[in-house]
């Protein structure tokens, strides 16, 4: 029975045994099958977020490489390195991780696109960075590292789309298993359950209790109810089927644990999988998003484009309705809306200035995102910027870069749903990205601001640069005319600096102490002195004069500081700059040589004229004194009046020369040009020189004759100085000659002396006015000193020379020259003129027995001179050298008388005792052509010369004169034949002139007009009374 | 009778100054000043009138020796001068002149000047 039943039995429980083990087996399959499928996932999973972190650190690479160059901070630069090297660390897990060849070989590639990626940054980037050539290194990073970045992040992207695809596939297949393994076993169970039930109800009859708590607990387990247990007791089958039973029930129980356990798992895995996949898929687009964003920020580096592509992208990205950016530039108080984009109007127009109020405000002035939605009521008006918007949902993102707002960009939907986080997270990774590239643009825009003010800047400089080089270039030449003024000043210059010392000296130092002048600088002021110590004969004064003006800082004062041969004035004073600020001591030296000589000379002259003037009034006065306090005899009494007489004469040519020589100097005296025979001219003077008693020998040595053109009694004068200088100069008598030569187109006058001689030293100064040779020595000889001067002028004024030449102790010899007249340049005929021969001492006895004597007794002199005295005087004189002389006291009387007697020549008064004067007397001689033609020498004390001889005088001669003189003129004129003077009265002359016009108004005439031509002067007259005709003029009316 | 000496190099003056003085004095003439001190060391006059002005060495540099030589020192010593000014003056009386007479002078002034001069002695 038992094997029977054991073998049926054995037979139902084997097949049930069979269905459990397939049923173990399909779970077993099932769960190892999940299994394999669970590892491959989180393989997979594993995978992604390697992927996903290099793109991450892929992203942030190129991120703070941008920001490297942006802020050329190192920081950044090394930020890069951290995320590139984290990047390779994950590559290099994945590379590991990864079996597949396909997969390795872009994985590869990737690798070497980052490294090639790293190499344009280590390479060539960071060494421009360091060289500090930013600019460049932008170009490179656009131009090279922008697309391999590109290449590699869109391999990446492949690689992790590959990765996506498969962990999706991998999702699918672990769900098909799992399905299948949750509805397999519970149904194999099931089976196994009926047919174990069914062997039961097989077995029930004898095994009714067991099978039926078998069958109870198959039911139970069949219903899914895996707790339920059998307690069989026996031995039997049945027993052991019970507690197979339990086994089976026990292993199920922990078998479907276990399924639901995995089961459970699955489902969380699915679900962190789907999850996960999500966000995988939404990276994916956030990345895309911002790598697409990121390119978009390269495009352009202005401000305003910038914004647009921002505006764009964002709108873009967030499915946003409207979109706008305002870029704030907070400068002061002010906020100032550098660009914006989006809708116009929400930030106002760009670059105007506009408050940010409201959320913006707040969003810009919090950094604070906001995310705003409206009820759709209140759709007509926002609170922003009260500008009419119909938006629903808002959303605020602060641009903020180093903590520091930028801007703020709002996106807004009219409709549609409110912006999601991811969206509000995409909007603030944009922003975050896009502080860099503005910060960016406004650094750019900066710096090309500034590079506009650094070219204006650099115009200016430039302009500034040319003014400066024109203002040196002045400076240089008003230095160097400075320069050159103190170079050229007569004075020498010296300046001591503020420390003593010399600082500047000029050219004109060595010409007065013949030391260079560079010799001085740096020297102090007492060794400056010292270099003047050597040449200087007053030192000891000069020194105690500079101590006292050098005394004070401000304190000035001169001196003179006597040399050898020169006469310096020291002038010392402060050198002041500006503001009377005192930069230094000046000492400036001045040759007053020839100012002190002049000083010095007229002082002479003074005390010289004073001299020579008391001397003889001394005489004079004390001679006539003594004669009138005392008895003398007659001898002594004779002896003191001739010497009265003697010194009155010294006297008078003393004034005589003083007044000549003030006359010829003040341009008024007046020269009377003719043509003279040179040679008779010194004849005359030699002559008239030789009876003025002296001891000399006189001789003359005449090559010839010679005509001059001169006025005959300067000429006369000229010789007689240059005589009586010889006479005077050689006190040991002597030989004295007197020469005429040609030289040229002049006639040379020599006169010789061996007498004194001059000092060579003082031969130039000898014709100059006040001088006199070696004072004291020669005043013994006498004479004012203006002898010379005067023959000087003279000799000048006819366009002549004087000069002498002369050894001292041997003599000296004055020449002068005088031009030639026209005629007097043609040969000069022999015969025409005796050769001059020598004269001796005193008057030849031949000359007074000469034909010309013999011939003079028979002229008549007519004398007109009211003072009786006088006039014997003269007469005895005239009748002693042959004339017959007839005297008239008037005017009238000589008038009367001229004619009848015919005289050969008529001395003249001008003050006479009658009602005509000289002057009436002269006019009508002249005026009557009967009478014309006689000489006429006018005496007079008055000296009227120039008028004289312009009323037609021959000669004139001022009161006191010798008597001698008369004679001779007397002589001159008589043995003419006639007067050369014109035979009236020439008007040149204002004073005779003026005496003619008074004539004619006595005549009761009206002068009406003068014409005035040179030697003739027409006179209109009217006549108030009977006309008369007036004597001595021209008159056509 | 008292010895005069007149120095000048002006014939005429010397001339005047014995005719003034000549009753009543005995008188030297030395024409310049040279002469003039030799003159005056050997006669030891009583008063020397000297002019100022004279060629050579001047009247003030021989009154400055006649007055450094203890021989002349005591001799009065007249200064004929044409220069009035205090400043001559004044270096006349350095050089140690004891009188001054200013020309042109008065005969009949210096007849009374040189009385009372060597009267007090």
């Amino acid at each position: 029975m038992f094997t029977k039943f054991g073998a049926k039995i054995t037979f139902g429980f084997g097949f049930v045994l069979l269905l459990m083990v397939f049923v173990a087996t399909i779970a077993t399959i099932s769960l190892r099958q999940e299994y394999n499928n669970e590892e491959r996932l989180l393989h997979l999973q594993h995978r992604h977020q390697n992927i996903s972190k290099i793109k991450y650190y892929l992203v942030m690479e190129s991120s703070s490489g941008r920001a490297y160059l942006l802020y050329k901070e190192d920081r950044y630069y090394k930020q890069y390195q951290h995320y590139h090297n984290q990047m390779d660390m994950e590559l290099n897990a994945l590379l590991a991780g990864t079996a597949d060849p396909v997969e390795r070989q872009l994985m590869i590639k990737f690798k070497e696109l980052a490294g090639q990626y790293d190499t344009i940054i280590e390479e060539q980037i960071k060494p421009l960075g360091d060289s500090g050539l930013y600019e460049k290194a932008g170009d490179v990073a656009r131009n090279q590292a922008i697309p391999v970045f590109t290449r590699a992040y869109e391999l990446i992207d492949e690689l992790d789309k590959k990765g996506f695809e498969e962990f999706k596939t991998a999702v699918t297949s672990t769900q098909k298993f799992a399905k299948i393994a949750v509805v397999l076993v519970p149904a194999l169970s099931a089976l196994s359950v009926l047919i174990g039930t069914l062997f039961a109800i097989l077995l029930a009859g004898r095994v009714t209790a067991p099978v039926r708590q078998l069958l109870q607990g198959a039911n139970a387990v069949a219903g899914g109810n895996l707790d339920v247990q059998v307690n069989i007791r026996g031995r039997d089958e049945i027993a052991a089927l019970g507690e197979t039973f339990n086994n089976m029930v026990c292993s199920l129980r922990q078998q479907r644990d276990e399924l639901t356990a995995q089961n459970e798992e699955i489902q969380a895995q699915e679900e962190e999988l789907m999850t996960t996949l999500e966000q995988l898929k939404h990276d994916r687009s956030k990345l895309a998003a911002l790598n697409g964003f990121n390119e978009s920020l390269n495009l352009s580096i202005r401000l305003p484009d910038l914004c647009d592509n921002i505006v764009g992208a964002c709108m873009r990205e967030v499915e946003a309705g409207a979109c706008a950016l305002a870029v704030i530039e907070q400068d002061g108080g002010k906020v100032k809306n550098v660009a914006a984009a989006g809708l116009s109007g929400i930030f106002g127009e760009k670059g105007e200035v506009t408050e940010l109020t409201g959320l913006a405000g707040r969003c810009f002035k919090e950094k604070a995102t906001l995310n705003v939605s409206y009820p759709k009521t209140a759709l007509t008006s926002t609170v922003l910027l009260n500008t009419p918007c119909h938006t629903a949902h808002e959303v605020y993102v602060p641009v903020v870069f180093q903590g520091k707002a930028l801007g703020v960009l709002v996106a807004a939907r009219l409709d549609g749903g409110p912006f999601a986080q991811e969206d509000i997270e995409l909007l603030k990774d944009m922003m975050k990205q896009g502080a860099i590239a503005l910060k960016n643009a406004l650094e750019h825009l900066q710096v090309e601001k500034m590079y506009d003010q650094v070219l204006d800047q650099a115009a200016s400089v430039e302009e500034l640069n040319l003014q400066l080089e024109t203002e040196k270039e002045n400076l240089k030449r008003s230095q160097e005319i400075t320069q050159s003024v103190i170079e050229s000043l007569d004075e020498a210059v010296v300046m001591l600096g503020l420390d003593g010392r010399v600082a500047a000296a000029n050219r004109r130092w060595e010409d007065f102490f013949g030391e260079e002048a560079s010799s001085l600088y740096g020297l102090s002021a007492e060794e400056l002195y010292q270099k003047m110590i050597s040449n200087l004969e007053n030192s000891g004064q000069l020194f105690a004069d500079l101590a006292e003006a050098t005394a004070g800082e401000m304190s000035r004062g001169e001196t003179e500081a006597i040399q050898k041969n020169r006469v310096l004035k020291i002038w010392t004073g402060p050198v002041l700059g500006k503001g009377d600020k005192v930069l230094g001591r000046l000492f400036v030296y001045r040759d007053i040589t020839r100012e002190a000589g002049i000083d010095r000379m007229k002082s002479e002259f003074v005390s010289t004229v004073s001299h020579e003037l008391r001397t003889p009034l001394s005489s004079i006065l004390g001679f006539s004194e003594l004669l009138l306090i005392k008895e003398f005899n007659d001898d002594t009494r004779k002896k003191y009046i001739s010497t009265i007489h003697k010194e009155a004469q010294r006297l008078t040519n003393l004034v005589n020369d003083f007044l000549d020589l003030q006359r010829m100097e003040s341009g008024h005296q007046t020269y009377h040009m003719e043509e003279i025979a040179a040679g008779e001219l010194i004849n005359e003077v030699v002559e008239s020189f030789s009876a003025r008693g002296h001891n000399h020998k006189l001789k003359i040595e005449a090559s010839g004759d010679l005509r001059v053109h001169a006025d005959r009694e300067r000429i006369t004068q000229v010789l007689l100085n240059l005589l009586s200088n010889a006479v005077k100069f050689s006190p040991d008598s002597g030989e004295i000659t007197v020469g005429l030569e040609r030289d040229g187109d002049f006639a040379r006058f020599s006169v010789k002396d061996r007498g004194l001689g001059i000092p060579e030293d003082v031969q130039a100064n000898l014709f100059a006015k006040f001088y006199r040779v070696d004072n004291s020595d020669r005043r013994k000889i006498g004479g004012t000193g203006l002898g010379l001067a005067i023959c000087k002028e003279i000799v000048t004024a006819h366009g002549g020379r004087i000069w002498v030449q002369s050894v001292h102790g041997q003599g000296s010899t004055f020449y002068f020259t005088l031009k030639l007249s026209d005629r007097g340049k043609q040969p000069f005929a022999k015969s025409e003129r005796p050769a001059a021969g020598s004269l001796q001492k005193g008057r030849d006895p031949e000359l007074s027995s000469s034909p010309a004597a013999a011939a003079r007794s028979k002229q008549v002199v007519l004398l007109v001179e009211d003072d009786a005295s006088l006039a014997a005087l003269f007469k005895g004189h005239l009748d002693e050298a042959g004339y017959q002389v007839g005297i008239n006291t008037s005017g009238e009387g000589a008038l009367a008388s001229v004619k009848a007697v015919g005289p050969a020549a008529i001395v003249l008064d001008i003050l006479l005792a009658g009602k005509l004067s000289g002057w009436d007397v002269l006019s009508r001689l002249k005026g009557d052509p009967d009478t014309a033609a006689i000489p006429v020498i006018i005496s007079s004390c008055l000296a009227e010369k120039e008028m004289g001889m312009a009323m037609g005088a021959s000669e004139y001669l001022v009161k006191p004169f010798p008597p001698q003189r008369l004679v001779e003129v007397v002589d001159k004129l008589a043995s003419q034949g006639g007067s050369k003077r014109p035979n009236m009265a020439t008007p040149g002359h204002p004073r005779a002139r003026e005496w003619i016009l008074n004539k004619l108004r006595e005549k009761g005439l009206t002068i009406l007009d003068i014409i005035d031509d040179r030697d003739v002067i027409f006179v209109v007259v009217e006549s108030a009374g009977p006309p008369k005709k007036p004597e001595g003029v021209n008159d056509d009316q | 009778m008292k010895k005069i000496l007149v120095v000048d190099d002006e014939i005429v003056l010397r001339m005047l100054i014995r005719g003034t003085l000549e009753d009543s004095y005995e008188i030297f003439e030395a024409e310049d000043g040279y002469a003039g001190l030799d003159l005056a060391r050997t006669v030891l006059p009583d008063l020397i009138v000297l002019d100022m002005m004279m060629p050579g060495i001047t009247g003030l540099e021989v009154c400055q020796k006649l007055k450094q030589d203890p021989a002349t020192s005591s001799v009065k010593i007249l200064l004929l001068t044409a220069k009035s000014q205090q400043r001559d003056r004044e270096a006349a009386m350095a050089a140690g002149v004891d009188y001054f007479l200013a020309k042109p002078f008065s005969p009949a002034n210096l007849i009374v000047l040189v009385g009372d001069i060597l009267k007090q002695d």
